[in-house]
């Protein structure tokens, strides 16, 4: 029996990047979490759009993913930190001011809902490491992913780290546990906690491209062979945006770039259709080869 | 000379939405120390968007006008520079505060208002079209889609359902 979660995929997991969706789903179960995918949720809606237009819509939008969950009593698990970054803010409003939980609860009235501050929310990488513990982690693996990674945290995951609750941004260590429970070895490396830098391209994509090749060139110099990311936002930037970068900057990186879940998964034996590798925009040859090599 | 904030002139000239807005965010506290600045990553990319000097600006009454293309509109969330500030100031919420109310005006970047037509016609900010066939190659089936009318119904009478666009 494992323990169950309300799973929320976001926006971006499902429409864009459903080999995060897919490695998810077939790796979480062989650590003892089960997923209910009955619950009715939209956009969470994200932080970087939509609260800086409307931030009474955004509360709305996100009390009311809260609420769906409050009955069955299920802590929400989610792979976007976006999502829980959103919930978690809106949550910390909403708890904090009664009057304006009164007035979003105004709007939730019209389709029969109510926040009623119950809800629980983690992202999925906070679950393993607080309900799972990356121990269990080492008790699945079967190839050892011997490679060099470099983790990439990004920015919602763990900051505004009061409302987070989660690791210390500057000090947060689980990827690079993890990545040892795997049997790799963990690459210090500059600019570790910087932005990705994929939202800032709708207003500025020299910008975007800057940040994104700080973080290549930093993991190369150090030595990096991959990267491991806890976000589709940075997937985005560092898996599709790796060839766009390189022609701007006339460089090139190689560096396959795994959600967190596909390195479990392959540790533990999955193939690449299981984790949705073949969805991959920049080649993942290194890692298969690695794992290939441990068999 | 400085205006006093938060009298005549320096807040006090802003509308009382948004005066209430930036007083909840802390911002009469900001000493202008900077740390926000070095902490982020679009004023380091672009060395052009630098909240620390919007804050100034807006505490002072001198900030111009919002247009779509103003540099606010760089600022991520991505809450580096809260994480840098000792005093406690939500400086991504005032940039989101001076957002909203520029949004109020019909002044919102483009790129913003693209994303909250997503949200009001499927619920998402992604578009749901050709999604089957992606999910497919990695051996998933359709995905669930929100309830629209439902969103739309609790959203009737906000400025992002009036401005936001969609269908």
């Amino acid at each position: 029996m494992g323990a169950k979660y309300a799973l929320m995929l976001g926006c971006l997991i499902p429409t864009r990047l459903p080999q995060i969706e897919a490695a998810c789903r077939n790796v979480f179960p062989l650590l003892g979490v089960e997923f209910d995918d009955s619950f009715d949720f939209s956009c969470c809606p994200n932080t970087p759009y939509i609260k800086p237009l409307d931030k009474e819509a955004w509360l709305t939008l996100a009390a009311r993913n809260l609420s769906l969950v409050e009955e069955a009593g299920l802590t929400i698990a989610t792979p976007c930190p976006g999502c829980s970054n959103t919930l978690l803010e809106a949550k910390h409003d909403l708890d904090h001011d009664k009057d304006l939980r009164a007035r979003i609860n105004e709007r939730l009235k019209s389709i029969d809902k109510e926040y009623k501050g119950k809800a629980k929310v983690k992202h999925l990488l906070q679950v393993l490491v607080e309900d799972v513990g990356i121990k269990k982690v080492e008790s699945i693996v079967k190839t050892p992913v011997k490679l060099k990674i470099a983790a990439h945290y990004g920015c919602h995951l763990l900051k505004p780290s009061k409302v987070m609750g989660f690791e210390d941004p500057f000090t947060a260590h689980s990827l690079e546990d993890l990545t040892r429970a795997v049997g790799g070895e963990p690459v210090e490396y500059e600019n570790r906690e910087l932005c990705c830098g994929l939202v800032l391209g709708s207003t500025n994509q020299d910008g975007s491209l800057d940040l994104a090749h700080r973080k290549f060139s930093s993991v190369m110099a150090a030595g990096g062979e991959a990267m491991v990311v806890t976000c589709p936002t940075c997937f985005l930037q560092f898996d599709t945006g790796q060839m766009r970068t390189a022609k701007k900057y006339n460089a090139s990186y190689n560096i396959p770039v795994l959600y967190f879940s596909q390195l479990i998964g392959l540790a533990a034996g999955l193939t690449e259709k299981d984790l949705g590798l073949n969805a991959h925009r920049t080649k993942t040859t290194a890692v298969m080869n690695a794992v290939k090599a441990s068999l | 000379m400085a205006k006093d904030a938060g009298t005549e002139g320096g807040l006090g000239q802003y509308s009382a939405e948004l005066k209430a807005l930036l007083d909840a965010e802390g911002m009469p506290f900001c000493y202008q120390c900077s740390r926000c600045t070095s902490a982020c990553p679009s004023a380091l990319a672009t060395g052009t968007f630098n909240p620390r000097k919007i804050i100034l600006e807006v505490l002072l009454g001198e900030r111009p006008e919002m247009t779509p293309e103003d540099t606010v509109w760089m600022c991520v969330n991505c809450h580096c520079c809260e994480e840098a500030c000792p005093k406690d100031v939500h400086v991504a919420g005032i940039m989101n505060a001076l957002r909203n109310e520029a949004f109020k005006d019909g002044k919102a970047h483009k790129g913003y208002i693209a994303n909250a037509g997503l949200l009001l016609s499927s619920g998402l900010v992604a578009s749901p079209q050709g999604t089957d066939r992606v999910r497919g190659q990695v051996g998933l089936g359709k995905m669930h889609m929100p309830d629209i009318e439902q969103i739309r119904k609790m959203l009737e009478g906000t400025r992002l359902k009036a401005k936001g666009g969609g269908k």
